[in-house]
């Protein structure tokens, strides 16, 4: 009965979430062809550090009715705008985690690692650094050879 | 003369050192090529 229950209910909830229809949102347009963009781009101060910007928007950017560029979230051929910076922010946060790593464990095999906590010894840093550059290649072959996580008889586990 | 130079190296030192660094760089970027933001990666600025 139990079981018979948990399917019905699973049935209920499978059909009644239906997946929100994905329609573009066709407010935006390009933002050379936005009045209030054109607006903006007009009042701004007169340099190169306002005119390149706005001239860049115009010609790729989708603006809304408030003249910004909007982050599309809804159209693949715009995916990239949102991929990239994902794919350099975890690039660049698995940089400094791997570096940071590799620079500790190194530094334990040394006569002393505390003091190399305190005092950075900038070569071997410089080193990780450059280790850490080649971190998703180096997380995979870690990965495989075992040596990324610990193993299974290292890891406590508390008596039933 | 030394001891300054260990001083330097003290981890607070280079963690400023290296922020001015990565700071020094984004700016050099933004000179460089402004109006690069999402939507603008690898695409020619006017």
């Amino acid at each position: 009965m139990k079981r018979l229950f948990a399917l019905v209910l699973t049935l209920f909830i499978w059909f009644s979430i239906v997946p929100a229809a994905s329609a573009e949102n066709a407010s935006l347009v390009p933002c050379s062809e936005s009045p209030a963009f054109q607006e903006r781009m007009k009042s701004s101060p007169d340099s190169y550090y306002f005119n390149k910007p706005f001239e860049a928007y115009a010609q790729h950017e989708l603006c809304g009715e408030d003249g910004l560029p909007h982050l599309v979230l809804d159209r693949l051929d715009r995916a990239g705008d949102v991929l990239l910076p994902i794919g350099i922010f975890l690039y660049v946060a698995g940089l400094i985690g791997w570096t940071g790593r590799s620079y500790l464990r190194a530094t334990k095999k040394g006569p002393s690692p505390e003091q190399k906590e305190i005092f950075i010894d900038l070569p071997l840093a410089l080193q990780s650094v450059l280790k850490g550059l080649t971190w998703p290649a180096l997380a995979v072959q870690e990965l495989l050879s075992g040596e990324l996580t610990a193993k299974e008889g290292d890891i406590p586990v508390s008596p039933r | 003369m030394q001891y300054f130079q260990k001083y330097l190296t003290s981890a607070p030192l280079v963690a400023t050192f290296t922020l001015i660094i990565i700071a020094t760089f984004l700016i050099l970027i933004q000179l460089n090529f402004p109006g690069l933001q999402y939507g603008t990666y690898f695409k020619p600025v006017p």
